[in-house]
This record gives structure tokens, C-alpha cells and sequence, in this order.
């Protein structure tokens, strides 16, 4: 599962069960992102108990990309049993205001920003 | 008591009232018969009436218990789908605040890196612009100064004027024509021509400040915007002092080495080089040669020796001067060049065809005969000069040492030239070419030309035999040896078939027509002796 282009990658690495995100995500609107919202849905279908996010080098992400975020993280959600840990970076000025609306979506999310 | 006795009227009118009370019962018992039995019919009735609304009635309960009950159980399936619309309103409501926040500070972010980036790149081309060790000036569309870097205010000992003043860029900034005191006309000034849309350079510009003077190459280019109007121009300049100043150096030594050069090529005829294939004489090396057919001329004053004994060193070189001084552009203009002179003597070489040397020979008697006249109203005995031709294969190159060498030509026809040159005293004439040269002429018959002698040339086997050319002789001479070309012509004949004395007959004609025709009188002198000769061998 990886998705790879010249402005950002993304790659999910199973033995940690983390998915990575790295780069400039700025796809113009839901369409181009449907590649991504499948690979993570269809992590969410494989109900791993604990699946970690890490942004921690994803240095741009456009409106349509926190969407795609949020709508995730109600999937996760709503699989009772998975937790969830988001990994941010405080270095990227977006990332401490904008992840921590998704634990207001689900409050038993965990978000680490170092 | 004895009550009295109802009389019986009474008793009747008793009975009549009891009568009519029975009539009357009789009636209301009628009445309430009919009452009863339709009251009783009534409440049949109305009992069987209630009777059915109570069963409907019960029908009704029970079906109103039943809508209760999915009323109960609608109830509770809505309320979880709120509970869930609810969920998702509020996921959606964060959803959206989430979003637009995102977008807000994502924006103002990149808002703020652009602005930081512009202001960065500003700053940064200010400092660009600030380094560059050039003048740089911008003016707006309308012409105004705008900015300048600090060159540009050094240079110019200046910055932006204020705005209020309406005087024209070159008075402004004192740029005036280089070496006059003519401000630079503003139309021809490249900011001007910039913003008329075209790019220049001029280098011929100068400014003027308190207590100096400063040379500017200026370059001046418009900038346009998005739609291609012009909204600045830009201008680069800079201190061309140093560079005026080693052109000048520069000219001046181009000119000097100009002047060496010709200096040189009086030495060294640049035909020479050609010859050698050399573009210099810095390419010429000792050993340098190259073999090629050529007309040799020799030319010589007769009795010079005598003559420069009464001059003195100064005047003999005066003269020697002015001799050759009137000779040189005879060989030039015929495509010769002169290899050297030696003494009084020129040494001319023509690469081309014989005819060239023949036609420069005549020129030069024909100099020599102006110079002549001059020589005469000026007192002066006039001069006789002998010119020698032949044409032949000559090597030249160049000889010496290392530290002394010169161009030459090695060849025998060199030598035979010499020799025929020598020739002319003895036959008292003024040009003299070998045969070789005579059959080298495009057409001999444009040139007045008699056989002379075949000759024997010393430390040579063959014999060569050499032709007159007279066409340069005074108007006199020359047309007496015409005259008497065919006599003379006829007279070789008779001699060569030791026919002396018929040949001595003819010579002595031609002496009539023509005197001073001093072949004719050696001829004629050698027929004599030979009949001298063989009268006494007969005897």
C-alpha cells in the first residue's frame, strides 16, 4: 500500500501499523484524492486494533486533504474497538490546530506532537 | 254524628263527578300506556344504539392501544436516528469548522510565505542590484527618475531628484557629448530611446561633476509589463575611464606599430613576404625560399662614379634620391616591387607578365626625361641611365645568420639581367632585354623593338641574344631608328652571313637617317675591322 509522486508520499507500514505521510499533499478536490481515500479505507477495513497516523513530514496539506483526514478518522471511529494515534510536528504551523479538531471527531484519539 | 245525609242530588252530582274523574283516568291510563310502550320502544332502541357504538367503542380502544404501542416502538427507532443525525451533524458541523479553519490558516500561512518570499526576493534584488559594481538607473514611463543603485549615485555624484523638477535627464544628471561641452541631446540618450521601446549602447558619453570629469558606457533596455506597455526602463552604466584610457594607449600603439610596419615594408617589400607566404616579417626564418618565373630589371645611372666626384656626400645622396625618388612609381604602378637598390641601381622584380617590366622601363625613361628638363633649366648636365631586362625562374628567400639576414634572390637571370644592363653602355642604348623576356611579351609589336646582338655572356657556354627596346628614347632617336629599322635589320642580316661589306654599305644608311644610332656605328666599326683583318689574312 503506497502512494508515490514527485510532491509526497504516502505508505503504510504494517509492522508498526502506521501510515505515513510525507510532502505537499495539494490535490485539487475529492476526485484526485480517491486513490488516497481508498487505500485508507480500505485500512479501516482491515480493523487492525491500533493504527497510528504519522504527519510529522507532511509539510502541506490543502482543504480537501483535512477532509479527507477527518472523514477517516469518523471511519475509525465508528470501528469501536480501534484506537488511534495521530503523529504531528509542532515545526509545521498547520498541523498543532488543525489535528487536534480531529480529537474533537473522536475524543479517545491520541495526538502526539513533538 | 249525625252528619246529614248527602241528599242525592248530591249523590248524582257525586256520581256524574266520579264518572268523568273514571273517563278521565280511563284517558291518562290510555295516554300512559301509549308513553310506556313508547318509551319502552325508545330505549329498545337507543340500548341497541348504545349497545353498537359501545362495541365500536371497544374496537377502537383496542385499536388505538395497538397505534400506541407502534407509536412506542416509532418513537424509540427515531430517537436512535437522531441520536445518529445528531452524531453526524455535530461530526459534520466539526467537519466543516475543521475544514475551514484548516483552509483559513493554511492560507494565511502561504499568504505570509508568499509575502515573506516577495519581500525576501525585494530585498534580495535591492542587494543585487546594490553589489553589481555597475550604475544602475530606472526611470518611470513618464521619464522620471525612480531609482538608482549606489554606483549610480556615485557616478553620477546624485540620486533621484526630486520630483518637482522638469528639467530633462542629461541636464539633470550633467551627461554631456565626451570631449565637448554639449549636453548629450536627450533624444539620442539610451534611457530616451528605451522607453520608446529600443535597446542601445552608447559609449561616447560623460558626466560631469564638481572636479571631474567621468567617460560612461551606458546600456538602457525598457521594461514592460504583463501587457507589453513599457513601464520602466532601465539603464546600466559605468566608469569607462580606465578603458578610454588604454584604447587611447592602444590606438596610439596600433599606430606606432602602423608606422613600424610601413617603416619595415620600405625595408622589406611586402611582395616579398607574399612570395614567401608570410603574412609578417615576425613569420619570416633564416632558410625561407620559393622558386618563381620572373621579370628582372636592372636599372643604373651611366657614369655615376664620375659624376659623384663632384659631389659632395650629401648632395650625392640628394641626388641619388631624387633620381630614385622619380623611378620607384614607374615600377610600382606597373606591378613591380623593387627587391633593392644598390648605389645608384635598382634592383625590380615583376611577378607578372614581362610586358609589366618592359611597360615600367619605358615609364622610367620617360621619368627620366622630365627629370631631365629639370636638370637643364636648373643648370645640370642631364643623365643617361641603362636598364636591363631578362626573365627567368628565381629563387628568394632569405640569407645570413642568426643575427643578420636579409631576403635575396639567387639565380642566373639575375645575373644575365645584370649582364644586359651592362650591355647598354656598350651600345649606347638606353634598354636592353634577352630574348627570354622577348618571348615572353603578350604581343611584341606594341613595343618599338630591333634585334640587337647575340651575345656571348661571360662565364656563360650559351649565347644569348638581346633586343632594343626604344620606345623610351627621346622623340629624335627614336624615330631614326624606326626609319631605319628595315635598313638596319637588313644590314644584321648581311653580317651575320659575314656579308661585310654589303652590311657595311647598310649600317652607314643608317647612320644618315640616324647619326647618333651608336649600334649601327659599332656594327659598322666591327665590318671595318673585319675587312681590315681579312684583307690582310688575304694579303
Amino acid at each position: 500500500m503506497e502512494i508515490k509522486t514527485e510532491d509526497y508520499s504516502i505508505w503504510y507500514d504494517s509492522v508498526t501499523e502506521t501510515a505515513i505521510f510525507q510532502g505537499s499533499l495539494r490535490l485539487s478536490g475529492m476526485e484526485e484524492y480517491a486513490p488516497i481515500v481508498k487505500l485508507l479505507n480500505e485500512l479501516v477495513d482491515s480493523e487492525p486494533p491500533k493504527i497510528t497516523l504519522n504527519l510529522r513530514e507532511l509539510e502541506f496539506l490543502n482543504s480537501s486533504g483535512i477532509n479527507v483526514l477527518s472523514k477517516f478518522v469518523i471511519n475509525v471511529r465508528q470501528k469501536e474497538s480501534m484506537q488511534m494515534i495521530v503523529q504531528g510536528s509542532k515545526n509545521i504551523p498547520w498541523q498543532s490546530k488543525s489535528l487536534k479538531n480531529l480529537q474533537r471527531l473522536m475524543p479517545s484519539l491520541q495526538l502526539e506532537l513533538a | 254524628m249525625q252528619e246529614e245525609q248527602p241528599s242525592r242530588e248530591q249523590l248524582f252530582l257525586e256520581i256524574a263527578n266520579l264518572r268523568r274523574e273514571l273517563e278521565d283516568l280511563k284517558n291518562k291510563k290510555a295516554d300512559l300506556e301509549i308513553l310506556l310502550e313508547t318509551t319502552t320502544e325508545h330505549s329498545d332502541i337507543v340500548e341497541a344504539q348504545l349497545h353498537q357504538s359501545n362495541q365500536q367503542l371497544q374496537a377502537e380502544i383496542a385499536e388505538r392501544q395497538r397505534t400506541e404501542e407502534a407509536l412506542q416502538a416509532s418513537q424509540a427507532a427515531l430517537q436512535s436516528l437522531l441520536t445518529i443525525v445528531t452524531r453526524d451533524k455535530i461530526d459534520l458541523e466539526i467537519l466543516l469548522e475543521t475544514t475551514t479553519e484548516h483552509s483559513d490558516r493554511v492560507e494565511a500561512e502561504l499568504h505570509h510565505k508568499a509575502e515573506e518570499a516577495v519581500r525576501a526576493s525585494e530585498r534580495r534584488l535591492a542587494q543585487f542590484l546594490e553589489a553589481v559594481p555597475v550604475g544602475v538607473f530606472v526611470i518611470d514611463a513618464r521619464g522620471k527618475p525612480y531609482y538608482a543603485n549606489h554606483t549610480a549615485q556615485r557616478l553620477l555624484g546624485k540620486g533621484i531628484v526630486p520630483e518637482d523638477t522638469t528639467a530633462q535627464l542629461p541636464e539633470l544628471y550633467q551627461a554631456y557629448v565626451a570631449g565637448t561641452d554639449r549636453l548629450y541631446p536627450n533624444a539620442q540618450q539610451p534611457l530616451a530611446l528605451a522607453l520608446s521601446g529600443s535597446c542601445s549602447t552608447v559609449d561616447d558619453m560623460e558626466v560631469r561633476q564638481a572636479d571631474k570629469i567621468i567617460p560612461i558606457e551606458v546600456w538602457a533596455t525598457p521594461i514592460f509589463d504583463e501587457k507589453g506597455e513599457i513601464v520602466y526602463a532601465i539603464a546600466a552604466f559605468q566608469d569607462i575611464t580606465r578603458r578610454k584610457k588604454a584604447e587611447a594607449e592602444r590606438i596610439q600603439l596600433i599606430d606606432q606599430l602602423y608606422q613600424l610596419n610601413t617603416a619595415y615594408e620600405r625595408f622589406v617589400p611586402r611582395e616579398f613576404l607574399q612570395f614567401l607566404k608570410k603574412k609578417s616579417i615576425i613569420d619570416v626564418t633564416l632558410g625561407d625560399q620559393v622558386q618563381q618565373e620572373m621579370s628582372v630589371l636592372f636599372a643604373d645611372i651611366r657614369d655615376f662614379t664620375a659624376l659623384s666626384e663632384k659631389m659632395t656626400p650629401s648632395d650625392n645622396f640628394q641626388f641619388i634620391n631624387a633620381f630614385l625618388s622619380r623611378m620607384e612609381p614607374a615600377i610600382t604602378e606597373n606591378n613591380g616591387f623593387i627587391d633593392k637598390y644598390i648605389g645608384d641601381g635598382i634592383m625590380a622584380l615583376f611577378s607578372g607578365s614581362a610586358d609589366d617590366a618592359i611597360k615600367a622601363a619605358i615609364t622610367m625613361l620617360h621619368n627620366l626625361a622630365e627629370y631631365n628638363q629639370h636638370r637643364a633649366q636648373a643648370g645640370y648636365h642631364p643623365i643617361q641611365i641603362g636598364i636591363g631586362i631578362n626573365t627567368g625562374s628565381l629563387m628568394l628567400g632569405t640569407v645570413g645568420g642568426n643575427n643578420r639576414m636579409q631576403g635575396t634572390v639567387v639565380s642566373d637571370a639575375v645575373n644575365l639581367a645584370s649582364r644586359i644592363e651592362g650591355l647598354t653602355k656598350e651600345y649606347g642604348v638606353s634598354l636592353l632585354i634577352s630574348h627570354q623576356t622577348f618571348l615572353q611579351l603578350q604581343n611584341s609589336s606594341d613595343y618599338f623593338i630591333r634585334i640587337i646582338d647575340r651575345v656571348k655572356i661571360k662565364g656563360k657556354s650559351e649565347e644569348v641574344t638581346v633586343y632594343e627596346v626604344f620606345d623610351g628614347d627621346l622623340a629624335e632617336l627614336k624615330d631614326g631608328k624606326l626609319s631605319a629599322k628595315t635598313i638596319f635589320e637588313k644590314a644584321l642580316l648581311f653580317y651575320k652571313n659575314q656579308k661585310f661589306h654589303e652590311a657595311a654599305q647598310l649600317f652607314q644608311d643608317c647612320l644618315w637617317y640616324n647619326p647618333m644610332d651608336k649600334v649601327a656605328k659599332i656594327y659598322l666599326e666591327r665590318c671595318q675591322f673585319v675587312s681590315t683583318n681579312f684583307r690582310i689574312n688575304e694579303e
